[in-house]
């Protein structure tokens, strides 16, 4: 899933407190999930608001909802009952979410209340981890399901560089070497002879660097 | 408020003496008892017959437990039985199955040998129904002259060491005549009959003696002794022996994380499937429907044993004897705001939480069992959706 | 009125003393808590916030005790942010007894937030 991490308290109030009424809008898929935008945020965040509002001597009324999805515009457009004297949205959903509603509600400013992170997995309760660049050509068959992308610092596609160290990587001793993890679990499927298999040069059209992308199905379009 | 159908079946994991008579009086109370036991036949020798004879206890022996599915009332059990697979719906679980005893040499610094023995073999000799049967006189070449108990650090957790080695210096003292010493740091006698034992055992003529540390032992095949710093008298006494029994630590069982994982109930710090926690001991685990007994150290005194086996078939008797219970829903979700995220599956102590399915909403949502839940709120707390409520 | 919030684990303490200047919460187990409740509090004008629980290894729940203090921790933190200072939200173990030491804890509470 998507994960995202609140902005600095800081931060968000210097980009509402010029308005005097707000509506702070939650989603309830992948922020609500991580701990960053969810239902319980916007109300957390609502009250900070409302706290230091109050100390700083500034009027601001907000409004607080929290939608199913922030990326179908048809949750979106529930909104629009709620937009009465608003002068900005402030969105926790994830980037594409709040562009979604910036592209819905385009008359009224919208700022973004997260830091869009990375697609990763929940590996415990309240830890999660990096997983996936969305590079557009995915090569998991040829790593034992380990992606050289995004879990090795400089991507690299042939081997770990001269800095791996203990099954570490040197860039951060918390981080493991992504070719160690590949090797590992290679040789516990009994394949690795896919090592021997040169991965070639990478494409990197089929990702961000080839523009934003998009998908198309004629089959599915109503 | 509503009414659940629960399962007038229980499952009793281990059959030494706690989950013996457990099933034996569950069973006579009209519920019916099904015994599993890992081994190929019963670990309680007293109670064996009794439990084979009884028509309302299913014995299940050479079977493992191997996975546990849903809430109190009504939990579907797979048990393998030398490959084959039972399938069972119960509605309580008893944990049954004994920690073990293990002689730690870095405790005393000396080997086992012949002549020294732990308080396991010597109880297997001295039970008239153990089957490898040592005549006593063998141990030592001769009737021993002077026997040793030595009660280590082990001891001072728990009453099983302290109250074994009781009961059976009395019975060495009694039976042989020799002169029996017990070697020891403070002697707890904090249960049901303790002291008196150890009076009857004082009077019989068994020395104790309290040691400031671990004796020291010079092990001459035909001369052994061993150096003891007594407390009182501030000096080191040596005392020769012809049999000496050591004292062994109780350990959590390699099984009971296996179990723990299974039946999703807390270990605590060492292991021991007990918790300590007032709100729960001695019998009750964190999860409703799922008793203890026998697994815990300090609960290897006989009298305890019993007593908790009468507190969990009473508990378990109020539950399930009419078939059906009224449970009162203490949390609401709403499906419609649920993520499914698990915050609440893995936060509840109690593992009342599943993920599962809403009809009315007709989604997949996490989902709340009344009958399992204690209401504390937790599950509220964290939410972040907001999705669960206290109700009022 | 500035108050003093004493959010309270019915198994912590169980009497609530009638007085003006106080605002009783009880919950059932004080893991129960959540930052909302204690931020509420904090926009209603309080002065501070006091919170109950079991004593470590006697909650009720086991682990209500723990997961509360893990939520005060982190609503000190964001309390920070907007300039509550962290001696105005306190943590303190007790048991149902304990009407004594209760109102010695809000005495000093009291002291505390008022310098």
């Amino acid at each position: 899933m998507v994960v995202a991490e609140q902005k600095d308290f800081e931060e968000i109030k210097n980009m509402v407190f010029p308005h005097k009424k707000i509506l702070v809008v939650g989603c309830g898929t992948c922020v609500t999930i991580c701990f960053a935008g969810g239902e319980k945020e916007v109300g957390i965040l609502s009250a900070l608001l409302r706290i230091a509002a109050k100390k700083e001597k500034h009027e601001l009324k907000i409004v607080e909802a929290t939608i199913e999805r922030q990326c179908d515009k048809e949750f979106v457009e529930e909104l629009k009952d709620k937009l009465d004297g608003i002068e900005a949205i402030l969105s926790l959903g994830c980037g594409a979410g709040v562009q979604t509603i910036a592209e819905t509600f385009t008359n009224i400013p919208i700022y973004p209340g997260v830091n869009t992170k990375f697609v990763g997995r929940v590996e415990e309760q309240g830890v999660w981890s990096e997983r996936c660049t969305g590079c557009g050509d995915c090569l998991l068959d040829k790593t034992g399901g380990i992606c050289p992308i995004a879990r090795c610092a400089k991507s690299l596609l042939n081997g770990p560089c001269g800095g791996s160290k203990n099954g570490k990587c040197e860039i951060n001793p918390d981080i493991d070497c992504a070719w160690q993890l590949i090797y590992d679990r290679l040789k516990e499927l009994g394949q690795l002879d896919k090592l021997e298999e040169i991965i070639p040069i990478k494409d990197w059209s089929t990702s961000r660097d080839g523009g934003p992308r998009k998908i198309v199905r004629e089959d599915l379009k109503l | 408020m509503r009414e659940i159908s629960v399962s007038k079946e229980v499952l009793i994991l281990g059959s030494g003496i706690g989950g013996t008579r457990v099933s034996l009086n569950l069973s006579s109370s009209g519920l019916k008892v099904h015994l599993l036991e890992r081994k190929p036949a019963v670990s309680c020798l007293e109670l064996k017959d009794k439990v084979k004879q009884n028509k309302d206890i299913n014995l299940i022996t050479s079977g493992k437990l191997v996975n546990l599915k849903g809430q109190v009332g009504n939990f579907e059990v797979k048990i393998l039985k030398e490959n084959e697979e039972v399938n069972l719906k119960v509605g309580a679980i008893v944990i049954a199955e004994k920690p073990n005893f293990k002689f730690i040499k870095d405790d005393f610094g000396i080997d086992l040998s012949d002549n020294i023995i732990t308080q396991s073999q010597l109880q297997r000799i001295l039970n008239p129904e153990g089957k490898k049967r040592r005549d006593i006189l063998n141990i030592a070449r001769e009737t021993p002259d002077n026997i040793c108990f030595i009660l280590s650090n082990a001891s001072q957790e728990g009453r099983a060491s302290t109250v074994f080695c009781l009961k059976n210096s009395l019975i060495l003292r009694k039976k042989l005549g020799s002169e029996v010493y017990v070697l020891c740091k403070d002697l707890k006698v904090a249960g049901d009959g303790i002291e008196k034992i150890y009076r009857e055992t004082r009077d019989s003529g068994v020395v104790f003696l309290k040691y400031k540390s671990i004796p020291e032992f010079t092990l001459d095949k035909d001369n052994p002794n061993l150096i003891i710093e007594d407390y009182y008298l501030n000096k080191k006494i040596s005392l020769p022996f012809d049999l000496l029994i050591l004292d062994e630590r109780i350990l959590p069982d390699e099984n009971f994380k296996e179990l723990s994982s299974i039946l999703k109930v807390d270990l605590d710090e060492r292991g021991f499937t007990q918790s300590e926690n007032i709100n729960l001991y001695p019998v009750n685990s964190n999860r409703k429907g799922i008793f203890f007994i026998e697994n815990h150290d300090t609960d290897l005194y006989l009298d305890d044993i019993l007593e908790e086996a009468q507190l969990i078939v009473e508990d378990i008797f109020c539950l399930l004897s009419k078939g059906k219970i009224i449970v009162e829903e203490k949390v609401s979700l709403d499906a419609g705001k649920c993520a499914l995220c698990l915050t609440c599956v893995r936060s509840c102590p109690h593992k009342a939480i599943e993920p599962g399915f809403d009809k009315e909403a007709d989604k997949k949502c996490a989902v709340i069992f009344p009958e399992a839940c204690f209401g504390c709120g937790i599950c509220a707390g964290l939410c972040p959706a907001k999705a669960i409520n206290m109700v009022e | 009125m500035n108050k003093i919030y004493v959010f309270y684990c019915e198994n912590a303490k169980e009497i609530e003393t009638a007085n003006n200047n106080i605002k009783f919460v009880k919950l059932p187990c004080s893991g129960r808590l959540d930052e909302i409740m204690i931020l509420k509090a904090f926009e209603d004008g309080a002065e501070g916030v006091i919170v109950l629980a079991c004593y470590e290894g006697a909650c009720k729940y086991l682990s209500g005790n723990i997961k509360a203090q893990k939520r005060i921790e982190y609503t000190k933190k964001i309390l920070k942010g907007v300039g509550i200072e962290d001696k105005r939200l306190e943590m303190h173990y007790l048991q149902a007894n304990q009407d004594e030491k209760f109102k010695e804890i809000l005495k000093n509470f009291k002291k505390t937030v008022s310098e």
